[in-house]
């Protein structure tokens, strides 16, 4: 029994080499399946180690860009696993440090004050603040596309990236900006 | 938009970003380029500015442990440094042992030169000299280094970035123990040491900056 469960780990390890490598040839189609199969594995890894689970669709998605960036490192003569796992370990690290750096800034208080700052209604954020507070990497894929107008093969040529993605930045900072500006979905 | 959603959203655009890549050669290659690449230099230095005694040199045991220490250490740091390109690219943890035991190794053989305190300005030059020199003797493959970490994928930006001055300066540090003709210890020290120990700080910040940006 145990020994099937070890061989089929070893058969499916051996074809998501062998997916990946064909992804790196420009099979979008290997690309497609070996996505929706690492992004399973990779939920149930980043579900034990973000401590915010609201967060880890988020951070699946960074490790899906950061392996696709990565993905000329892979040796195919190798089992995808170690390297794949890596990345995510280590996205997940920069995740939590820039968790814990924003907490840095955030002010913990025990008790409300009595009166606040100001006796009028709190104005939603504008779009000049609400930009301001998002990755530069993003506010400029913003900017270029919307304010700007120019065609995302311009913007990404602008910004030194591919077309793709220069896309999953702005989509991201369109995400953002809806959050912040009390856009709905 | 649900998290499904996005997700799909992020995979359809990966696919159809999807370009074919050449793919990186392994670390264990790097090294052996590298390190090929080293020993021209090092032909090239003895066949024209080895110093006077250097035959002789080569006969005392401690002088060649020095020089063996110092070229061990520098070739598994450059080993490092290529595979903290490539994630998930283990390294033995005792290849970190033994590179630092080889430097700790040659450090106490420079330890033991004689020291002799001259504090003129003709030293001061002699010295500068020699501090230009390591710099020159590593730049190329300092920087040879680093643009092949610049094109693999590494996380820890720093220390890849510290692991190639690391690497260079002490392949660096070995040539000019066979072209500079001053054997006190604070020279070595002072003027090929501390470049050493520079390169490494300044190569991390390098690599703090530069090396991640593979993922932007």
């Amino acid at each position: 029994m145990r020994d099937a469960r070890t061989k089929e780990a070893a058969e499916r390890s051996r074809q998501r080499s062998v997916l990946m490598a064909r992804a790196q040839s420009g099979d979008q189609d290997a690309y497609r399946v070996l996505l929706d199969d690492v992004a399973q594995a990779l939920r149930g890894f980043l579900r034990r180690r973000v401590a915010d689970t609201s967060e880890v669709e988020d951070v699946l998605q960074d490790v899906l860009m950061a392996m696709h960036r990565a993905r000329h490192t892979f040796d195919p003569m190798r089992p995808l696993e170690p390297w794949l796992f890596a990345i995510a370990r280590n996205v997940t690290i920069d995740h939590a440090r820039r968790r814990a750096s924003r907490g840095r800034w955030e002010l913990q208080v025990d008790e409300l004050p009595d009166q606040a700052g100001s006796i009028e209604e709190p104005a939603a954020p504008r779009l000049d603040e609400a930009l301001a507070k998002l990755p530069a990497s993003q506010r400029e894929a913003f900017e270029m596309l919307k304010l700007e107008g120019l065609t995302v093969e311009a913007a990404a040529e602008r910004a030194g990236t591919t077309a793709g993605a220069l896309k999953v930045r702005a989509h991201r900072a369109y995400k953002a900006l809806r959050a912040m500006l009390g856009g709905g979905e | 938009m649900t998290a499904d959603s996005h997700l799909a959203e992020t995979k359809r655009q990966l696919v159809d970003d999807l370009r074919p890549v050449r793919r990186l050669w392994s670390p264990g290659a790097r090294t052996a380029l590298w390190v090929a690449l080293e020993a021209v230099m090092l032909l090239y230095l003895l066949a024209t500015r080895a110093r006077g005694d250097v035959g002789a040199l080569l006969a005392m045991p401690g002088f060649v442990l020095e020089l063996a220490a110092v070229v061990t250490a520098s070739v598994l740091l450059a080993r490092l440094a290529f595979a903290a390109g490539v994630p998930g690219h283990d390294v033995h943890p005792g290849i970190r042992g033994i590179a630092f035991a080889c430097v700790a190794l040659a450090a106490t053989h420079v330890l033991t030169r004689p020291f002799r305190t001259d504090l003129s300005l003709a030293a001061f030059a002699n010295g500068a000299h020699c501090a230009v020199q390591a710099g020159v003797l590593a730049f190329v493959p300092w920087l040879v280094i680093l643009v092949a970490l610049r094109r693999a994928a590494p996380f820890r930006g720093a220390l890849a970035g510290a692991l190639g001055a690391g690497a260079a300066f002490l392949m660096a540090f070995a040539f000019q123990r066979l072209t500079c003709p001053v054997d006190d210890m604070l020279h070595l020290l002072a003027w090929h040491g501390l470049p050493v120990v520079a390169a490494v700080l300044v190569s991390a910040l390098i690599g703090v900056w530069w090396l991640p940006r593979w993922r932007s």
